[in-house]
Formats: structure tokens, C-alpha cells, sequence
């Protein structure tokens, strides 16, 4: 497998006050990669960082990130532009709030796609109407003539999904896609990221605090906290044979669920 | 543990916007007992914060009662003196007497305390509303802090300047200012981290031992509810569809719904 993605003693600033400190790690291709960590542990920086959207207060002071060939920490903006959406895609933890409140889902993922590609709208909502009907979205010609506020929380998310993955990007990032869902709802879309996996052998990077999801869903795992590397490597590996004591505690607070009669 | 602190009957609550109605609470029936712990599971938009909004009175209901024990000594319990109040009638005279025996916890910390004062004032203010000040107060205070796990110094601080565990930590501290019979906890733990959540969970934990509270436990994590309660009400859509104690309805649901619910958790 060829690593696709790679971060080389990464070390990010806000502020000139470090918030991810030397911390390494690879992604390969059709893998899933878990960040998982307390809040304040840098797990969402890491993926701004990728991205390039530190804003103006933070900045990438150590180490370098590779995509494929080329490092993108010594990236232009308008190089980035290339990048962001085409070959890394985005999913929020609430996609509904990354949308414009007065127009229709559909004129907007239009706009999303236009901005990469020539294409009409017609084949843009052809294409929409696809994969959403593949990832369990009911109905996709309403949805499109849907506003964000007429969709619900797990309807938005999904269509965040499929915004993200009409663009075919070779790595996703999600930054906790599922924590302000249903557990039922989390469940499907879940499902409809393992599938979109499956379809396309998409990438993943997944950050989220519920070690169920890191079980279910990832290859590997890496454990932050303060910004620092805990734990790096297989998921089943760490999560049944923690190597550091936090790793070790944050699995000891995690209340299971008693489903069989003992 | 026999004697019933609250009994709610029929309660349904709609509400309304321009021409349709909409009941987001509708024939929900329960009783509470001293000492018990209730959990209220089920998906978002199935009624369980409307209904904790019921009980306490912030919210009017629609239509059916809420009967809630007050005894007439700060630390009854109920087969002494006391009367039962009609929350749903209560005016705000009993409903402040009311509020002596019945607190709620919120799902986010923060914004349950007033920015510009600090966390031992918000935590004193309902002590020093029925008269308690100077260094009694303080040593109140302190030792609701130290309950609770926090040290003294967290008194002089503002919300924004602690976490988000210790903010609610704090917010326990108060509720139990006045030594409640009945907490009622919506989503309390849900907005915090795994070792956080722990924390405070062990907290109420020793707190429904020690001082024999009776807690309404509104949460959509099953695993806390499986842990933490007697007694569990499953609802759909306003609706009370399952009850039982939480491993009947875990390992053997009788509904569709519920067992979807406990499908829906993945295993680790």
C-alpha cells in the first residue's frame, strides 16, 4: 500500500503557544485513520493543518505535511485551492451550519462543484441524486429544493457527506461527523462512510472522542493529548493492549453497554 | 425507598406555530420513589427534555397534573409532614417551595451560570436566599465545592475560566445547594469527555447513596443509564413506548424501537 497522506513531526502554534507538538503519522491508501483524544488534545488542529486553515493566529512552526508528492505545508494558498475539495474533502461535525441559511442544498453543492469542474447544473444534481439515493438519503429531488433549516440534523449531515464526495476527493477528513447525531442516525451514516470507502477506496481521517466508533470504523489509531502522541498504530492493537497509561485510562472511563445477559 | 416523591399523570404538551400543533409530550404517566432513579432514554425529538421542563415548571403543561411531595422540614422524607403540590397550578409562592426540594442540571454548564459573577456566588445565591451569609455561607460554599470534587479556590473563579467538567461539576454543587429530594439531570453529561463524564457520574453515584437522592436521569447514552438507574422510560415521538429497569429493556426490549436504540450502540 502506498501512503498517501503523511505528517513528519508536525508541530503547530496558536499564538506563538504550542497546541500539537512532533507528532508523526501515514495514511494509506483505502485506510481509516482514527485521532482520538480529550477536548484541548488537538485532534481538530491536526486536520486544520492539513487542510490549511489555521486562520491567522496559528501556524504550522515544525515539520512538514506530504500529500502524495507534494508538501503542503509549503504550499501557496492559491496552490492549496487545488487541493482542498478536488483531492482532500471536508465533512464538519455539524454540516448543516456550513451551509448558507437561505439557499437551496442544491444551488450550493452546484456551487461547490462548479468551482472545480466545468458542469452543468442539470448533471451536478443528476449526480447528487445518485449518491444520495446510494447513501439512504429518501427523496433526493426534494432534497435539493430543500433548505438547510427544512432538513433534519442527520438529513443535513448526510447531504455534507455527499457534497464532500461528489468532488471524488482521494482523502476525506472528518472532523467528529456523527458526535451531534442519534445514535441510530450515527449508525446509518456510519454505514454510508464504510460504503463510500468501499465504492471509491477512499482515504479517511477520522477524529472523534467515542472509542465505539474508533472500534467499528478505522485501521489505525493515533492517540493525542496536550498535543502530544500517546499512542500510534493498529486499532486493535492499542485499544485491547494500550501502550501508554493514558491511552490505558481513557479506555477504563469508557462505560460499556452490558448487551448479553451475563 | 417505598414512598412516592412525584407522580406525573397524562401530561401532554402542545405546542403550536401558525396553524398546525404539534404534542411533543403526550400521555406520558410516571411515579417517582424517594431514593429511585429514573432514566428517560430515546431518540432526539422524542419529548425527554419537554417532559423534565414539565416537572419543573418551566414549562406550562397542556393538559393532565404533576404532584410533587414538600415536606415541611428542609430534610423530610416523605411519610413525615408534608404536602403534595400541583406543580401544574402551583403559583410562584409554592413553586419556590417547590424549588427547595427539586434542582435540575443542564447539558451545558456554561451557559446555566451568569457570566459576569463568579462560580461561588452562583452557587451561594439560593443560600442566601433563605438567609444563610457572612462565614456560614462560606463555609457552605466550600463544602458543596468539595463534594463535588472541586477545592475551595473554585469559588472565586468565573465560568469561562474552568472546564467544561469542572463548570458542571459546579453546577451539581448547586443544585445540592438547597438539599434537594429530586435532581433531575438533562443530558448532563453528554457535552463532556469520556474520563470527564466518568468523573461525574461516579459523583452522582455516591451522592444517590449517601444522601438517598432521587434523580431523573435524561440521556440518550444508554450505557449511563444502564449503569446508573433503577428504572428506565423508553419514548418515541411524546410517547412512553417501554418501561422496565434498564437490563429488561436492554436484553430483552419488547419494542422495535428499543431494541433498534440498543442495536445502534457499537461495541468496544
Amino acid at each position: 500500500m502506498n501512503s498517501l497522506l503523511r505528517a513528519d513531526h508536525l508541530t503547530v502554534c496558536y499564538e506563538g503557544i504550542p497546541v500539537v507538538q512532533d507528532v508523526s503519522f501515514q495514511l494509506n491508501e483505502g485506510e481509516i485513520l482514527g485521532i482520538v483524544g480529550e477536548s484541548g488534545s488537538g485532534k481538530s488542529t491536526v486536520i486544520r493543518a492539513i487542510m490549511g486553515l489555521l486562520g491567522n493566529n496559528g501556524a504550522v512552526t515544525g515539520g512538514e505535511i506530504w500529500y502524495r508528492d507534494q508538501c503542503l505545508t509549503e504550499t501557496s494558498e492559491r496552490e492549496l485551492m487545488k487541493y482542498r475539495g478536488t483531492e482532500i474533502g471536508m465533512v464538519f461535525q455539524d454540516c448543516g451550519a456550513g451551509f448558507c441559511p437561505v439557499r437551496t442544498v442544491g444551488a450550493q453543492i452546484y456551487e461547490a462543484v462548479k468551482a472545480h469542474e466545468k458542469i452543468s447544473r442539470v448533471q451536478v444534481e443528476k449526480n447528487a441524486g445518485a449518491l444520495m439515493e446510494k447513501i439512504g438519503l429518501k427523496d433526493p429531488r426534494r432534497v435539493l429544493k430543500s433548505y438547510p433549516f427544512q432538513l433534519s440534523g442527520g438529513m443535513n449531515q448526510r447531504v455534507g457527506i455527499c457534497a464532500a464526495m461528489l468532488l471524488r476527493p482521494s482523502v476525506l477528513l472528518a472532523d467528529e461527523p456523527t458526535s451531534a447525531l442519534d445514535v441510530t442516525v450515527q449508525k446509518q451514516v456510519v454505514e454510508e462512510l464504510l460504503l463510500m470507502r468501499e465504492e471509491f477506496q477512499t482515504s479517511m481521517i477520522l477524529v472523534t472522542h467515542n472509542m465505539g466508533l474508533v472500534k467499528k470504523m478505522t485501521d489505525r489509531v493515533l492517540v493525542l493529548c496536550n498535543g502530544q502522541m500517546m499512542d500510534y498504530g493498529k486499532t486493535e492493537e492499542i485499544l485491547e493492549h494500550p501502550g501508554s497509561a493514558y491511552t490505558q485510562k481513557l479506555m477504563d472511563s469508557v462505560i460499556r453497554l452490558k448487551k448479553e445477559q451475563l | 425507598m417505598t414512598e412516592a416523591i412525584l407522580k406525573a399523570e397524562k401530561l401532554k404538551r402542545v405546542f403550536t406555530s401558525g396553524k398546525s400543533s404539534f404534542a411533543a409530550v403526550d400521555q406520558v404517566s410516571f411515579e417517582l420513589k424517594k431514593g429511585e432513579c429514573l432514566g428517560i432514554v430515546g431518540e432526539s425529538g422524542s419529548g425527554k427534555s419537554t417532559v423534565a421542563r414539565l416537572i419543573t415548571g418551566l414549562l406550562p403543561c397542556s393538559e393532565g397534573e404533576i404532584l410533587f411531595f414538600v415536606p415541611e422540614k428542609t430534610n423530610g422524607s416523605p411519610g413525615e409532614e408534608g404536602s403534595w403540590i400541583n406543580i401544574t397550578q402551583a403559583g410562584k409562592r409554592e413553586l419556590r417551595s417547590v424549588y427547595r426540594h427539586m434542582q435540575m442540571v443542564f447539558q451545558t454548564p456554561a451557559e446555566s451560570f451568569d457570566p459576569r459573577r463568579t462560580l461561588g456566588d452562583g452557587i451561594g445565591e439560593s443560600l442566601r436566599n433563605m438567609g444563610i451569609k457572612g462565614s456560614e455561607l462560606k463555609k457552605r460554599v466550600d463544602n458543596l465545592l468539595e463534594l463535588c470534587g472541586l477545592s475551595p479556590e473554585f469559588a472565586l473563579r468565573y465560568p469561562h475560566q474552568v472546564s467544561g467538567g469542572q463548570c458542571q461539576r459546579a453546577a451539581i454543587a448547586r443544585a445540592l445547594a438547597v438539599e434537594p429530594q429530586l435532581l433531575i439531570c438533562d443530558e448532563a453529561t453528554s457535552a463532556l469527555d469520556v474520563t470527564v463524564q466518568k468523573q461525574i457520574m461516579e459523583l452522582l453515584m455516591k451522592l444517590k447513596k449517601e444522601q438517598n437522592l432521587s434523580v431523573i436521569f435524561i440521556c440518550h447514552d444508554l450505557a449511563l443509564v444502564q449503569m446508573f438507574c433503577d428504572r428506565v422510560l423508553v419514548m418515541e415521538q411524546g410517547r412512553i413506548v417501554e418501561t422496565g429497569t434498564p437490563d429488561q429493556v436492554i436484553h430483552t426490549p419488547r419494542e422495535e424501537y428499543t431494541r433498534i436504540l440498543v442495536d445502534a450502540v457499537f461495541d468496544i
